[in-house]
């Protein structure tokens, strides 16, 4: 504990540059505007930085990545309170009671709450991560083959479950293909060529980057230019800064959804919009005036943006201690610190212990310039939403295929990124989300090769997959995540229930 | 939850069973190539590879697992009478009348000749301020009116295209040092 003080104390200082603040507060200010436009996601704001930060030392890169993904998601508020349309998919709860907040004409109150709640739901999602970390990180160097191998499919089965909602199975047969296009390419053991000709650019595998550009980025611009467009509305904004105690009033709204959202966002592939969602829905269960959620409650727009920046912290402890990115934008965080030569994963508290604290001290950089920035210049960075798409998509379609072929120069990427934007749009259309598609390209590679080490250690036999307390456990999990979709198993849980709680209820019509 | 209207979502869920249908026979025909694939991938048994650990093994894994899931998408479609199509020609027609259907088209033509023609046929910036301008132009010029009246709009999509064409080139070539195509 002491030592992990002393390990914050000094990365703290060492950010403490004249250049690298101006780096923070750019790259923050650049992550709100992009969080602000519609068709500009969290994730190709990352993307589009990776390539930009390319040739930066490591350390300061992932710091404007994060202040980046940090901007993006709490910038994506704006544009859901004064516009009604989630800047980003993270923001789709703020809309609920942002838009009515601005329709009566406290908009500005309503952005400096949202502000407010995103500072301390990241603040709290820092603290989650920089205890946590170190535990999991610990934890996480008892996995062998067998404990990877459920990690990979609990990974997958979660991820679809929660990103799918309505249907489960969408999720799911979404994760399982993403895990079968990490097979495409040279496999490790062989050196032997899959689906691929070889001596063909798809011999090479496909690249993370390119597909997420993709599928996060030109899917979103089809989505966009197909819809009507929107209405720009002139709203005065008034006064910004929020009163203390409309703070103080929802203290245990702001510090629930933080720890819900940061949690939300550990779990692998699970991100910003699910953990909005959910901390919505517990403050609406929670609150003491559920009626007033949908039409303007403060309450409501304050557990949004505080569930969903707390996911951002939250999102990195995978990615730190696993390898497993919490979310979409953390999956680019993940293939960034790989290109800069940083490998997270189960060793990172023995090989760079230094580094989870840097990644604390980037998180807090972020969240402070994301305060500051926050409550000013509102009303002159209001003015970035005038720029009509039609404008402003094919500028941003520029950006994507400059972002899928920079980092290894390769048209074939630019290839990549158009068929998976093409295909995701429509696989979209019908329902299948993404982000279970580009964790299964992650987790690929991890199911790989440990369903080929554990068989081995097994011999073929199944019950080591099975006898293991660990992987056990992921299995039970995973399971259950599966089951509890089944309408047939619902119905036996809820006959179980009843036929438990039985003689409870005879005994109290006595 | 999403921002489309109720006269969109309520098209898209009776809709839903059929695109169900056809996915999840795309899925078993998937499925079931990846298997065979798999299954005829090289064991490398003149060099005693241990047989669960040959390539073909956890390809071979995720297609049984994609096929089966497809077999459970296409049971529950056909539960849901997906398997009534329903195209004839006047569902065409009125799908392509669509205004969204109109720019969806658009917007794949246009940013397919981009990416897939334009680059590497055209230098870089040409390219760029090109399809920027095309972009511009075709979606915001209004039908009806000559073009004569829509000259203010030609010539800000020539300087929207031009500056941003350009600024795009300098700063990532210049500035950041990335490699263009």
């Amino acid at each position: 504990m002491l030592e992990g003080l002393q390990l914050f104390g000094q990365s703290l200082l060492g950010f403490m540059q004249f250049k690298i603040l101006v780096y923070v507060l750019l790259a923050t200010e650049l992550g709100i505007i992009v969080g602000m436009l519609p068709g500009l996601t969290a994730t190709m704001g990352v993307a589009l930085l990776t390539t930009l930060t390319f040739k930066m030392p490591a350390s300061e890169a992932i710091l404007v990545l994060i202040c980046m993904y940090v901007g993006a998601i709490y910038g994506g508020s704006r544009s859901a309170i004064l516009l009604n349309i989630p800047g980003t998919p993270a923001n789709a709860a703020t809309a609920v009671d942002g838009y009515p907040l601005a329709k009566q004409g406290r908009a500005g109150r309503a952005i400096g709450i949202a502000t407010t709640g995103s500072f301390i739901g990241t603040f709290i999602g820092m603290i989650i991560l920089a205890l946590f970390t170190p535990l999991i990180g610990r934890f996480a160097l008892e996995f062998k083959s067998f404990e990877f191998f459920w990690l990979a499919i609990f990974g997958i089965v979660i991820s679809g479950n929660l990103t799918a909602p309505k249907d489960p199975l969408k999720g799911w047969i979404a994760g399982f293909l993403g895990l079968f296009i990490a097979m495409i390419g040279m496999e490790s053991s062989f050196a032997f060529i899959r689906f691929a000709r070889p001596g063909s650019e798809m011999s090479g595998g496909i690249a993370l980057l390119p597909a997420m550009v993709g599928v996060f980025g030109f899917a979103e611009i089809i989505t966009v230019m197909k819809q009507s467009a929107y209405e720009v509305v002139n709203t005065r904004i008034e006064r910004v800064i929020p009163k203390f105690v409309e703070i103080w009033r929802n203290k245990w709204t702001i510090v629930r959804s933080g720890v819900v959202g940061t949690f939300i966002g550990a779990i692998p592939g699970v991100g910003e919009d699910i953990a909005a969602w959910v901390s919505y829905d517990m403050a609406k269960r929670s609150s003491k005036t559920p009626e007033k959620f949908g039409k303007g409650s403060i309450e409501g727009l304050i557990a949004a943006e505080a569930g969903n920046n707390a996911c951002v912290a939250g999102a990195m402890i995978p990615v730190l201690t696993l390898a497993i990115p919490g979310s979409a934008p953390a999956a680019v965080l993940l293939a960034a610190m790989f290109i800069h030569g940083v490998r997270p994963g189960p060793l990172i508290m023995i090989e760079f212990p230094s580094f989870v604290y840097e990644v604390v001290v980037m998180v807090l950089l972020a969240s402070a310039a994301m305060l500051i920035l926050g409550l000013s210049m509102v009303k002159w960075l209001v003015k970035v939403l005038a720029v009509p798409r039609e404008k402003l998509m094919p500028i941003i379609f520029v950006l994507c295929v400059v972002g899928a072929f920079a980092i290894q120069s390769r048209t074939f990427d630019i290839g990549v990124m158009v068929f998976f934007g093409v295909v995701g749009y429509f696989l979209r259309e019908m329902d299948y989300p993404m982000a279970p598609l580009v964790l299964g390209i992650i987790l690929g590679d991890i199911l790989d090769k440990n369903l080929r080490r554990s068989l081995i250690l097994s011999d073929g036999h199944l019950a080591p997959f099975f006898n293991q307390p660990i992987g056990l456990v992921l299995f039970f999990v995973t399971l259950l995540v599966i089951l509890s979709k089944m309408k047939w198993f619902q119905n036996i849980m809820l006959g179980l229930k009843n036929l438990i709680t039985a003689p409870f209820r005879k005994n109290k019509e006595v | 939850m999403h921002r489309l209207s109720l006269k969109e979502d309520t098209m898209k869920e009776s809709n839903m069973p059929k695109a169900d249908f056809l996915m999840s026979i795309l899925l078993i025909v998937f499925g079931i190539t990846v298997l065979v694939t798999s299954i005829n991938m090289p064991r490398f048994e003149e060099m005693d590879a241990n047989p669960y650990s040959v390539p073909g093994v956890v390809p071979g894994f995720l297609g049984v697992i994609i096929g089966f899931m497809g077999l459970v998408l296409l049971i529950r479609s056909l539960i849901r009478k997906g398997y009534k199509l329903g195209i004839t020609g006047q569902t065409v027609k009125n799908w392509a009348k669509e205004d969204s259907t109109r720019r969806l088209l658009l917007t794949l033509g246009l940013t397919l000749l981009y990416a897939l023609v334009f680059i590497g046929f055209l230098p870089y910036a040409v390219g760029t301020v090109l399809f920027i301008f095309a972009f511009i132009v075709v979606f915001e010029y209004k039908n009806g009116i000559p073009l004569r009246e829509q000259k203010r709009m030609i010539w800000k999509a020539v300087l929207t295209s031009v500056i941003s064409g350009i600024s795009i080139w300098v700063v990532f070539r210049y500035l950041f040092l990335v490699n263009l195509p």
